[in-house]
């Protein structure tokens, strides 16, 4: 029942079909991910060394993201993970903020991921820095976004909620290049 | 300019925010003197060479770093992690 309630930050923004330049196969894929928990998690300094063995307990089959000392997400496709952590992390070992409602998630796949990623973020995809599994925070047109590069051709990229629309129109615009599907 | 993170590695400027000279000290809250407050808010080193100062790794993990810069080179000379987790490199 509520579930039917929620209204997804790029509802509405990612028509489907193939757009951009080219025909046939498009190389790159968008989709909107709609994860129902993400969770920041976060220690003092003092707490560091248990938090590093506790955390990936409670994670259990949530998605387990190193974003800096002390400062970590979780997430799941299912609702209901911050209460769960809340559980298990006292105020003394550390803190726990729900982010579900907070964040958009847009999924890039496809041959061409890299080389659009290289388009949109400063970062260096040639070094060995970014490799399948691993997380970055870093910026888009002045807007921060979280990375998690889950397979070779494939990178999650979080934002701020807010940003949905200005994130998912400069997305947009440079797999335009390259030719895209949605859906 | 690169500067290499202790917690991201390499990353371009863009994602960086500058925090001032690192070398000064905050005058104690109960001193009204005003020649020390002078100095601390406005005196500068201002070196032609290698200069500390605060970088803030704003877009990207948030931690505020301390960098050995030199101003006429852009040479990074050094860069650590301050703050509660100093000392730490990745998460
Ligand atoms: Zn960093």
């Amino acid at each position: 029942m509520a579930e039917s309630m929620i209204a997804w930050p790029l509802d509405g923004h990612l028509p489907a079909g193939r757009h951009g330049a080219g025909s046939g196969e498009a190389p790159l894929s968008l989709m909107e991910l709609r994860p129902g928990s993400i969770v920041e998690v976060g220690c003092w300094p003092d707490t560091l060394n248990r938090m590093r063995i506790v955390l990936p307990q409670l994670s259990r089959n949530a998605t387990l993201m190193d974003l800096a000392p002390g400062r970590w997400w979780l997430v799941s496709p299912g609702a209901g993970l911050a209460q769960e952590l809340e559980r298990g992390i006292d105020p003394g070992l550390g803190a726990v903020v729900d982010l579900s409602d907070a964040r958009a998630v847009l999924q890039v796949s496809g041959p061409a991921t890299l080389e659009l990623m290289s388009r949109l973020v400063p970062l260096d995809f040639g070094a060995d820095r970014l490799s399948p599994g691993c997380t970055a925070e870093t910026v888009v047109g002045h807007m921060g976004v979280t990375l998690h590069r889950t397979a070779p051709d494939c990178i999650e990229m979080y934002v701020f909620r807010g940003f949905a629309r200005s994130f998912v129109h400069s997305v947009r615009q440079a797999a335009a290049a390259f030719g895209y599907r949605v859906g | 300019m690169i500067i290499d993170c202790p917690v991201c590695g390499p990353r371009h400027l863009a994602e960086f925010s500058y925090g001032g000279e690192a070398s000064r000290t905050l005058v104690a809250m109960e001193n009204t003197d005003r020649e020390d407050w002078s100095t601390y808010v406005f005196a500068r080193q201002n070196p032609r060479g290698p200069h500390e100062e605060h970088w803030q790794h704003s877009g990207g993990c948030r931690s505020w770093l301390q960098v050995r810069r030199d101003v006429t080179t852009h040479r990074i000379e050094a860069v650590r992690l301050i703050g509660p987790f100093a000392g730490e490199t990745g998460s």
